[in-house]
């Protein structure tokens, strides 16, 4: 170490140059950073204003997740002009501004352009039933559709089916509009060619649940499980239709009250039911949390029918290319029952920021209109809707045969049940807790009963998000 | 502490003492200062308000209203996922860091022997840590599945009738740790102790078998305590990392079956960004930060007795 | 100096084998075999993953899984992924941001741990205490307000926020581990090139730093992975689709996956698996070149006894 002398000694100033050289760095490199990025975003700029060049055209910035039956299909309606709405709008600039991922991405987002006072004209909602609500009410981030509605002429109750505005609206006012909206898993997906090649029956659209759990015992062998739930897994929203058609409700009107014990015995039955698929009778695997999902299962052929949502009917026979599939609606519990059903929404609002509310209107009854939402279906791309005029109209029938089975739900769809204070997952939530340990044997169905009774009660009894 | 000077020292080396100590205060406040500067800009003023924010009830889309303690009370005495949370959390964390410490340390030093390919290897192990997330847990639920996976086929095999796993409100955190195990074991911390291993000198090892040591011996003595401070590093931030555990049971279990693994982090996310609930979540936060810097705090304070540096620098 | 610093030309042994020739063979040969065991665990999802990027979707779903596609597809499908998704753009943005980024954490987190480690400044127990503390405390609950902070900074939409924090600190992790790799240093080093005149600055970088290399290869190699692999913060901070980086970009794809029955998509796992692994190989490349330097480390020899 003595041996090499230590060169000159550094004085502090030496340092203090070298710190402030690093920051100046520092700042020339944050400074060269947006040059060095040829793409200095045009559109989507958060908002701050609009660019140079569109000052004739009003911009209307619309925030969504992006999925293929959201922002893409709405991509496609553009790029197609379905309606004219591209050319007969040229004074609107549609900027759709895409999140990518689910409501984890999505709306941590929508949040932050909020706090910020950025939010654009137009946002998507997810479906989590009934505290979408809370956007337009509390939390005054959605505005009432009705006064917009009236200056443009635009009659809602012409265009949508009564639950789905009804699904919309809180206190006379009206503030979302219906983007996809479709009966709650109201089919049975079955893999047909390996039915065929056991020798059993094929499901009909007219089973009872205990015909469903017969054909399942005789259905299950070493290799491939009867039947399973799937897409209705353990929760009450996916549930709902089966709920209602054992006579469960799982609130009462203003959803201040758990009324899962008003009708007890059938609830217990209905619990019991989905407990034995999977304990008695073994025809099942398990759909709780940790499960492998219900499309890998299905596509796998370890299961031979489940439960499915609608949008489905149009992707599985396009994605499951080794057997062909059909379609079967879900059971009622005694032969003839009418069919009960629930509403699913994934909905469009307007925001109260909007600064081009007239635009964004119009834009959105384009999003929600008959054309856009009849090509979607037929074109593979997206969802049902509850408009009257896309059910009525035979070319979705001609594409997709399984929407006439579906008319008669759709034309007497019910609302989903209403969580008062907007807590609709925390709801869910507890439902599923105690569900999943009901199915996975370790709680029987008398005690879960009471149990989700009291659970989800709590959450009700909690003061409004 | 780093404040205490020596008054008790003669006048005149004391003034010496003191200007040399002045000019160190001086020159290591400067090496600190873009971490002083970056917290003061960046860091404390987000800190500041979440302190606010818990003391509120707040949407972020209204304004906050002031509550007082109210959040504090509330977890304590009416929400009943908030401890049960906690100890779920725990429980993962003690099973997790234990056993991730030892595997990482072993799987160091295997890799620190003479092999053929030593590059290769290496990076095997680290492959865990670049596999996406998403892919390893449809893998891993593929697996663990009690009806149709791998692990309790070959368990019936060999007559061993196999739990649930993630299928089971005993078995989701273990399987759940097995998972986090194969993610981390052959990762960063490895690399950290890999890189600390370099640090023994081998004179120290050679001197130690002149004097006798054998094998054991020679690990004990010698090269744990010459690599405590990346053990001490790996096992602070193991424990942080392992109790704000979230992605994992997000993605392969999303806190099921039956809340089995619904853990503080996922508490707080769903008040933060589902029930929009921000005061509260903060408050939670707050809450668990409190536990967290506890528990790092008491490893500092008992670091002293087994943490070794060669060049520390005693008060 | 340096030349009291000395590359070791092979690894250190830190467990000896044994001394007769066939209990070496026996001993050698259970290594190997533990070695290859745990190998095999570590790269089975990974090369899973490989394989299914190169199947059809029916396929990826066939139970038993086939072993090797039945109609290899690689090109078709890493080609639809290149189409549908402005990989190229995400990529050169992923870049620029790891590299930015990465630089100004080393460089400020070796300036911040030497200072920790070295000078007893007054309160520096309470300073390295706040600094562990910025990563215990959830990121959930600081996120809107430092979002509205970079707001006033009108930094939203911009690399910014990605970039220039790292340049002062470098973050809790970094700092942390430099410190403790600088304490392992002996402090007699530093008094002695002190006798001879040197100053701090000049210490650090003709003692500490040369001494540190492994250290900083390590910050370095999983500085870069964590940097790459950020999602939320770019994911909140960028708006534009032509601003996301790879790692907020390849949630475009992530969507069959995500819990909840009611997610409505295609399955597009086999995309999802080839674009994960697009993603993740420059991590894998930078890891592989880069680990010789953390792992060929320096040993002080000579220095202490």
């Amino acid at each position: 170490m003595n041996e090499q002398p230590i060169a000159r000694r550094l004085t502090r100033r030496a340092f203090l140059t070298g710190i402030g050289t690093t920051a100046f760095g520092v700042t020339l490199l944050a400074a060269c950073a947006p040059s060095a990025d040829p793409a200095a975003a045009p559109a989507a700029s958060g908002g701050e204003a609009a660019p140079a060049g569109s000052a004739e055209r009003t911009q209307v910035r619309a925030h969504m997740v992006q999925k293929q039956d959201v922002s893409d299909w709405i991509q496609m309606g553009l790029d197609q002009d379905i309606d004219g709405f591209v050319t007969e709008n040229p004074d609107i600039e549609l900027v759709l501004e895409t999140i990518p991922g689910w409501t984890p991405e999505y709306i941590p987002k929508i949040l932050s352009f909020a706090a910020a006072g950025s939010l654009g004209d137009l946002v998507w909602y997810p479906p989590r039933h009934r505290s979408h609500i809370a956007w337009g009410t509390s939390y005054d981030l959605v505005t009432d559709l009705r006064p917009l509605a009236e200056g443009a002429g635009y009659e809602m109750e012409e265009n949508f089916l009564e639950g789905a505005i009804t699904a919309n609206s809180f206190g006379g006012a009206t503030y979302w509009m219906s983007f996809i909206s479709e009966p709650i898993v109201p089919v049975i997906a079955y893999n047909k060619t390996k039915v065929e090649e056991m020798g059993l029956p094929a499901l009909t659209d007219d089973m009872t649940f205990q015909e469903l759990a017969d054909w399942a015992v005789e259905a299950t062998t070493d290799d491939v499980f009867g039947y399973f739930p799937a897409d209705r897994g353990t929760g009450p929203f996916g549930s709902g239709p089966y709920l209602r058609q054992w006579g469960v409700e799982p609130t009462n009107e203003d959803g201040t009250k758990a009324t899962f014990l008003d009708n007890r015995d059938a609830f217990v039955q209905a619990l019991q039911y989905d407990y034995d698929l999977r304990n008695t009778l073994k025809v099942s695997p398990s759909p709780a949390a940790g499960a492998i999902n219900a499309p890998e299962l299905f596509g796998g052929q370890k299961v031979l029918a489940g439960d499915i949502w609608p949008f489905r009917i149009a992707i599985y026979p396009n994605t499951f290319t080794d057997f062909e599939i059909d379609f079967v609606l879900t059971p009622v519990v005694n032969a003839g029952d009418a069919r009960r059903s629930m509403l699913n929404e994934h909905v469009f609002g307007l925001t109260t920021s909007a600064t081009a509310p007239d635009a964004a209107f119009k834009a959105l009854t384009w999003f929600c209109g008959k054309e856009m939402n009849l090509q979607g279906l037929v074109q593979g791309q997206k969802g049902p809707i509850a408009r009257a005029d896309v059910w009525a109209d035979e070319r979705l029938y001609e594409t997709l045969p399984t929407f006439e089975k579906l008319r008669p739900i759709m034309e007497s769809i019910e609302p989903d049940y209403v969580v008062g204070n907007f807590r609709g997952v925390e709801f869910d939530d507890a439902y599923i807790a105690v569900v999943d340990a009901l199915i996975l044997g370790e709680k029987q169905a008398e005690q879960a009963a009471d149990e989700i009774q009291d659970a989800t009660q709590a959450v009700l009894d909690k003061e409004p998000a | 502490m780093a404040i205490t000077t020596s008054p008790s020292l003669p006048a005149a080396r004391s003034s010496r003492v003191s200007r040399m100590r002045r000019s160190e205060i001086i020159e290591g406040i400067l090496y600190l200062s873009p971490w002083i500067i970056g917290f003061t800009v960046f860091v404390a003023g987000p800190l500041l308000a979440s302190i606010f924010m818990s003391f509120t009830k707040y949407n972020v889309l209204r304004p906050p209203v002031f509550v007082g303690l109210d959040n504090f009370v509330y977890a304590f005495t009416k929400d009943d996922l908030f401890l049960p949370s906690i100890w779920r959390t725990f429980y993962y964390a003690l099973l997790l860091v234990p056993l991730g410490m030892i595997g990482s340390l072993f799987v160091a030093i295997l890799l620190n022997q003479k092999l053929i390919a030593t590059t290769i290897w290496r990076t095997l192990y680290f492959l865990p840590t670049l596999t996406p997330l998403v892919a390893a847990a449809l893998l891993w639920r593929w697996m663990l599945n009690p009806d149709v996976g791998l692990v309790n086929y070959l368990l019936a095999k060999v007559g061993i009738e196999g739990p649930g796993w993630l299928n089971s409100t005993t078995w989701a955190i273990p399987s759940l740790v097995i998972m986090g195990l194969w993610a981390s074991v052959g990762g960063s911390r490895m690399i950290i102790f890999l890189a600390g291993l370099q640090d023994v000198p081998a004179e120290l090892l050679e001197s130690a078998e002149i004097d006798g040591a054998g094998t054991w011996a020679k690990f004990w003595n010698v090269t744990l305590p010459l690599i405590s401070p990346t053990i001490f590093f790996n096992l602070v931030l193991g424990v942080i990392f392992a109790l704000r555990t979230f992605e994992v049971a997000f993605i392969a279990t999303n806190g099921g079956p039956a809340r089995a693994t619904w853990f503080i982090s996922l508490h707080i996310y769903q008040n933060a960004f589902v029930s929009f609930d921000m005061g509260y979540a903060s408050a939670l936060s707050w809450v668990f930060f409190i536990i967290i810097s506890g528990l790092t705090f008491l490893q500092f304070k008992l670091s002293g007795q087994w943490v070794f540096y060669q060049g520390e620098r005693k008060e | 100096m340096i030349s009291k610093v000395e590359r070791t030309v092979e690894p250190v042994p830190v467990m000896d084998t044994g001394s007769a020739s066939a209990q070496r063979l026996t001993w050698r040969t259970m290594f190997y075999v533990l070695v290859i065991l745990g190998a095999l665990v570590s790269m089975v999802p990974f090369f899973w993953t490989v394989i299914s990027s190169g199947k059809a979707i029916n396929e990826l779903y066939r139970y038993p899984p086939t072993f090797w596609p039945e109609n290899p597809q690689f090109i078709e499908n890493y080609q639809e992924i290149w189409d549908k998704f402005p990989f190229d753009r995400w990529f050169i943005n992923s870049f620029y941001v790891t590299f930015m980024a990465l630089l100004g954490t080393i460089i400020s987190s070796t300036l911040v741990a030497y200072g920790f480690a070295r000078f007893r400044v007054p309160g520096r127990e309470i300073f390295f205490g706040i600094t562990l503390a910025t990563i215990m405390l959830p990121v959930e609950v600081t996120l809107i307000p430092t979002y509205l902070l970079f707001k006033e900074f009108g930094w939203i939409n911009t690399f910014h926020p990605l970039i220039i924090p790292a340049w002062f600190g470098g973050g809790a992790f970094n700092i942390f581990l430099m410190r403790q790799f600088i304490m392992g240093i002996p402090y007699d080093l530093d008094e002695a090139a002190k006798l001879d005149g040197a100053s701090s600055w000049r210490i650090l970088w003709q003692i500490i730093v040369p001494l540190c290399k492994p250290a900083i290869a390590t910050v370095a190699t999983l500085g870069f992975i964590a940097q790459w692999n950020s999602f939320l913060y770019p994911l909140i901070f960028l708006n534009s689709e032509e601003k996301y980086v790879v790692a907020v970009g390849l949630r475009y794809l992530q969507t069959a996956v995500t819990q909840g029955s009611a997610v409505v998509s295609r399955p597009q796992d086999h995309l999802l698996m080839g674009a994960s692994l697009m993603v993740a190989a420059p991590c894998l490349i930078l890891f592989f070149l880069g680990q010789r330097y953390f792992i060929q480390g320096i040993v002080t020899t000579g220095i202490k006894g």
